[in-house]
């Protein structure tokens, strides 16, 4: 179980002129054991949020939190960097180089477990074994190569290489965008499953607001590198109070959004997000 | 709706649609299959390169006939114009040509593999380590930029015309394709998502670079030793041709092929045309060996 | 590369096919291109205008001036065409009935005529009167004493070959006349050899007048000047155009002595490879083609293609020993390689034919000359192996043959040396070289053994006796000296006439005495290399192995 926290985090791209600030002085808590979604849209800056939650990418102003304490200094060490990941795991979008090519499923699940966890080959492959089950994946899958497995199996394989050494914190980047609807169901079942099994806690990032309201008990709406508006899911929804976040809700309104949610997650095609916002919400959004 | 299946292994692969992958076994593990055949020419080659010096008809080396006789029964590629049987000579020669070549593609992928994965993942780096990788860079292109048989004969001419100075010689001018090509390589690799996880599971750099990177950033180069082979045959008879290559009569293709050519102006095609096809055959055994092996990546 | 493997096994099967076809059409392409080269090479030659003859050459001289030291084929052959000197040897026709110089005679050139005194020491010359230079000015022994005293105060290596018989022109040359000059010799001995050397190319006469007006501080005799310029002596050429490594034409001189010349226009084109020389002027695309080989002459011979000559050749091919370091210094080892050399091999296999046994090394046919006491040359290698014995070396002798690639044949002899001497207690290694790099070794002695060919231009006993073996010259490669052998020249010098039996037996003596050493190992007389078309006639062998293009006419 661990905190994150982002106290003021700010990434900035490229300098003078054209700088682009893609994280904005962000001020966001996920309390250990909480699931938070982050949603926005294409460039609101949230998946570099996530590299900077999890020590990928260092922020230019700011910091991240664990547990309280700043993650820059334990990322200067081998061994403290090591000691983070165990706790920490980001789980990206599938991509066809989301795994070496050259190297079986099973070899890259043994990885972190072997790096990570300290375990031996056998003891790797046991706990591989059991995490595969969690997630319903055939367990004879692991020994094929990463272009041999669907773009669904491979992204459930890529959490099942974040969730080998039972993190006590999992960020999760687009992990259901590019797919079928059904697996998306059971995908969320599984990181739902995993957090209420192991206490652990989870932010979720997403441009797809379904999704992101299933599986989180808080949303953090982000626009152009900027949170907009964050608190309970229900309570989101319900009364968004930012401009914004009427605006994408509206984009997925339908005849009830609970049982529309619901048909998503059943099988129907998911929503196409909003267009851009009207230029009146960018001018209140624009700080 | 909502409904997970339960985890367990029998019930996964009937209840998930995409977990079913087209291979043409009914076995869960694909094969990776080598074409064995296309290895037979190789093969052969390098039977024929160990063993070809002591299996000739006549001494490679020796003087065992009447100088420019054509091909017939006595002499089944005839003879050169200095009275060496040819077909001896081109069998013999397939040792000298195969070792230097194999040793100069080795070498010169070794240091192409080296420098490309040194300049790739440093380059972009600033700092002095940045600054190196780019200095490295430039001086690769400056060698290349050299006509490649000016590389060879300033070698040459310091070290003297032995077998060693050769292959180094020649790899030295080869190298730049292979570093070239690693470092294209390695540009892309570096931007792949498994090197990110890579770091998600602990591994160092250093680390992530010789297992991640280094395998991934090496099939051009290494299809490419195909190519280089035949190269370094023909620059070991440039050599030749300038004076730089192994003294004479020592049986090599490219020196057989240059000595060859006034025949071949007069008619007598047989003293080229012989060691030029046995270059041309051993080049297509080798690429063709190359081909034999399953691509990664690929459906075999 | 192709970057990524498709995963259809219809794309994979499609790229696979495209390499190994490639692979077909590289060994097309070069099948193709051999069986393309050994057809008849065709040429960009013109059709020739009315009297001009084109000669495909290997190069082209690096300088006009035989001063300056162009010592190569084509720097004589510029010479001969371009210059003349007092005298000549004539041509005859020989057994074979092709022509030849006759090096025991001499018939007036620029001079008209020539006295002896009756003590053999003065040798008087009267020029022809009204003889115009290329440039115009007329000559008189005014040209022929400054020559001399340019050749003598320049680096020209004419004083290093007219020593003895000259050595001092300012005392030895004077003008009676405009048209009389008078050459005084030491010794009544040198009398041949000064006439002999007169008749060739170190004595060439120039026109001193127009290089007076070239002269300059940095070059008082303008030998840079005319190394460049050409067109300062009184040939039957002279020089029009040059491209380097191209082309370098010629044109009939109107002012020469002997009248315009046949062949008016005269055009040698740079045509590297042997081979396609041969092609050449078997197809009458160039009606000379010189420095051909062996084979290629005896397939031209045979086929009646073109024309090709025999003569009693002074040009010959041998092995320069080492005698002052490495295993050749010890004269048993040279003795063993004497009968280790495979001669009747390297006759018949290199030269087809188209070479003679040698005795000796010096010209065969002198008057007076005797061969007795020489062994022929002949390949003895039990012979060899005893001798080697005897000298206290039990395991093969190491030796490496140094071979220059600007030597024609040069590579194909060592070859047939490394085979046969095997059997006669040698281990030879061959060291090809560029021939920048083999003249460098050579002179600094840093051979055991060097595949040469060797004449000597000014036919003479005593001259060609000491040419490569004075004591201290830089043209003493072997670095072989006797007193005894210089005094057996000597005393050849003193019997008076060079040609006289008195003299024979004293050459004869130093050949001897020369064998027993075995400074160099002469392997035979080499026939001569060019080949004419069958539109021309009037080849003629000489010393200098040059073609005259002032004898050469056009078959009706």
């Amino acid at each position: 179980m661990t905190a994150l926290a982002a106290e003021r985090l700010t990434r900035r791209f490229g300098h003078g002129r054209r700088a682009h600030t893609a994280v904005d002085a962000v001020d966001v808590e996920f309390p250990a054991g909480s699931r938070t979604g982050i949603v926005g849209e294409s460039g609101s800056g949230k998946s570099t949020l996530g590299l900077m939650l999890v020590g990928l990418d260092r922020p230019n102003g700011g910091r991240v939190l664990v547990d309280g304490d700043d993650l820059a200094p334990r990322m200067r060490t081998q061994a403290g960097r090591r000691a983070f990941r165990r706790e920490v795991q980001l789980i990206a979008q599938d991509t066809s180089s989301s795994f070496d090519p050259l190297r079986t499923l099973r070899d890259a699940l043994r990885t972190p477990a072997r790096q990570l966890v300290g375990l031996s080959i056998d003891e790797a492959d046991a706990r591989i074994a059991e995490t595969l089950g969690m997630l319903g994946i055939d367990p004879a899958f692991a020994d094929r190569y990463p272009h041999e497995v669907s773009g669904g199996q491979r992204q459930r394989f890529a959490i099942a290489r974040a969730l080998v050494v039972r993190p006590g914190f999992v960020v999760c980047d687009e992990v259901v965008s590019a797919l079928d609807v059904s697996v998306q169901g059971q995908v969320l079942n599984s990181l739902k499953r995993y957090c209420a099994q192991t206490g652990a806690g989870l932010a979720f990032i997403s441009h797809g607001l379904p999704a992101t309201a299933f599986i989180s008990d808080r949303l953090v709406v982000m626009y152009r590198g900027v949170v907009v508006e964050q608190g309970p899911t229900e309570r989101v929804i319900a009364e968004p109070e930012h401009p914004y976040t009427r605006h994408l809700l509206n984009a997925h309104r339908g005849p009830g959004f609970e049982e529309h949610r619901a048909e998503v997650l059943a099988g129907s095609e998911p929503l196409v997000p909003a267009s851009e916002p009207s230029a009146g919400i960018a001018r209140e959004v624009t700080r | 709706m909502t409904a997970t299946t339960e985890p367990t292994a029998t019930t996964a692969p009937t209840t998930t649609p995409q977990a079913t992958v087209t291979t043409k076994t009914t076995d869960a593990r694909p094969r990776r299959r080598v074409i064995w055949w296309r290895l037979v020419p190789a093969a052969v080659l390098a039977v024929l390169a160990l063993i070809g010096p002591f299996i000739t008809p006549y001494p490679a080396t020796r003087v065992s006939g009447t100088s420019g006789t054509a091909p017939g029964a006595e002499y089944w590629f005839g003879t050169d114009s200095t009275g060496l049987d040819v077909f001896s000579q081109t069998l013999a020669a397939t040792q000298l040509n195969v070792f230097i070549a194999v040793s100069v593609v080795l070498l010169a992928t070794l240091i192409g593999v080296v420098l490309g994965l040194a300049i790739g993942m440093n380059e972009s780096r600033p700092g002095p380590g940045g600054l190196t990788a780019r200095g490295t860079g430039r001086i690769v292109d400056f060698v290349q930029a050299v006509p490649s048989v000016i590389v060879g004969l300033v070698l040459v001419s310091f070290f003297g015309a032995s077998i060693g100075t050769i292959v180094v010689a020649i790899a030295v001018i080869l190298a730049p394709i292979q570093v070239r090509l690693v470092r294209a390589e390695v540009l892309r690799v570096r931007g792949e998502a498994y090197l990110d996880a890579a770091r998600m599971a602990g591994t160092s750099e250093l680390v992530l670079t010789l297992r991640h990177v280094l395998p991934n950033s090496v099939r051009p180069a290494v299809a490419n030793m195909s190519v280089l082979f035949g190269v370094s045959v023909i620059l070991t008879a440039a050599l030749g041709f300038l004076g730089a290559g192994l003294p004479p009569p020592t049986a090599e293709w490219g020196a057989m092929i240059a000595r060859g050519a006034t025949d071949a102006a007069v008619g007598r095609w047989w003293p080229g045309a012989f060691p030029a096809l046995a270059l041309v055959l051993a080049v297509a055994a080798v690429s063709l060996a190359f081909s034999a092996f399953p691509r990664a990546g690929s459906r075999r | 590369m192709p970057e990524h493997s498709p995963t259809t096994p219809r794309a994979r099967r499609a790229r696979r096919t495209p390499r190994i076809r490639a692979l077909a059409a590289l060994a097309a392409t070069s099948a193709a291109a051999l069986l393309l080269a050994s057809c008849s090479a065709s040429s960009d030659a013109a059709t020739p205008a009315t009297a001009t003859v084109i000669e495909a050459v290997p190069s082209l001289p690096t300088s006009f001036a035989y001063d300056d030291g162009d010592f190569t084929y084509a720097g004589f052959e510029f010479q001969v065409n371009t210059n003349a000197q007092l005298i000549r040897n004539p041509y005859v026709e020989n057994a074979d009935g092709d022509l030849q110089q006759d090096y025991f005679s001499f018939e007036g050139e620029l001079a008209e005529s020539y006295d002896v005194s009756d003590d053999g020491l003065t040798y008087t010359f009267h020029l022809r009167e009204g003889v115009l230079s290329q440039a115009g000015n007329e000559l008189t022994a005014d040209d022929v004493l400054w020559s001399y005293e340019r050749k003598w105060n320049t680096a020209s290596v004419a004083p290093l070959l007219s020593s003895p018989a000259i050595v001092d022109p300012a005392r030895q040359f004077s003008k009676i006349d405009d048209y009389t000059v008078q050459i005084t010799v030491d010794r009544a001995g040198d009398g041949f050899t000064l006439l002999a050397l007169l008749a060739n190319v170190s004595a060439d006469i120039f026109d001193s007048t127009l290089l007076k007006e070239h002269e300059s501080a940095d070059d008082p005799y303008a030998v840079a000047w005319s190394a460049e310029n050409g067109n300062y002596g009184f040939g039957a050429y002279m020089l029009e155009s040059m491209t380097p490594g191209e082309e370098l034409v010629l044109v009939a001189n109107p002012n020469y002595y002997d009248g315009e010349p046949e062949v008016k226009k005269v055009i040698q084109r740079v045509v590297a490879d042997a081979g396609t020389r041969t092609n050449l002027v078997r197809n009458d695309d160039v009606q000379v083609a010189v420095q051909l080989r062996p084979a290629d002459l005896v397939e031209l011979e045979e086929s009646g293609a073109a024309q090709t000559f025999l003569a009693d050749s002074i040009n010959y091919s041998t092995a320069i020993l080492n005698t002052t370091s490495g295993p050749f210094a010890d004269e048993a080892v040279r003795t063993a390689f004497r009968y280790a050399m495979p001669y009747e091999q390297i006759i018949e296999e290199v030269y087809k034919g188209r070479a003679e046994a040698m005795t000796g090394f010096i010209n065969p046919n002198y008057p007076g000359g005797t061969l007795e006491g020489l062994e022929p040359g002949s390949y003895q290698p039990e012979k060899a192996k005893e001798v080697l014995e005897a000298a206290g070396y039990t395991e093969p002798v190491p030796i490496t043959i140094l071979t220059s690639n600007g030597v024609p044949d040069a590579q194909e002899v060592a070859v047939q040396i490394q085979t046969y001497a095997a059997d006669a207690g040698f281990d030879v290694s061959i060291d090809a070289v560029p021939v920048a790099t083999a003249n460098e070794k050579y002179y600094s002695k840093n051979f055991d053994a060097y595949i040469q060919r060797d004449q000597a231009i000014s036919q003479s006993p005593p001259y060609e006796l000491l040419l490569s073996y004075t004591k201290d010259s830089p043209l003493n490669n072997s670095g072989w000296t006797s007193d005894e052998y210089y005094a057996a020249v000597a005393e050849g010098v003193e019997a008076g006439d060079a040609l006289s039996e008195a003299a024979g037996v004293a050459w004869n003596k130093a050949q001897q005495i020369w064998q027993a050493a075995s400074p160099a190992v002469p392997i035979a007389f080499i026939e001569p290399s060019p080949a004419f078309s069958n539109t021309i006639t009037g080849y003629a062998n000489r010393s200098d192995a040059v073609i005259d293009f002032s004898n050469v006419t056009f078959v009706e």
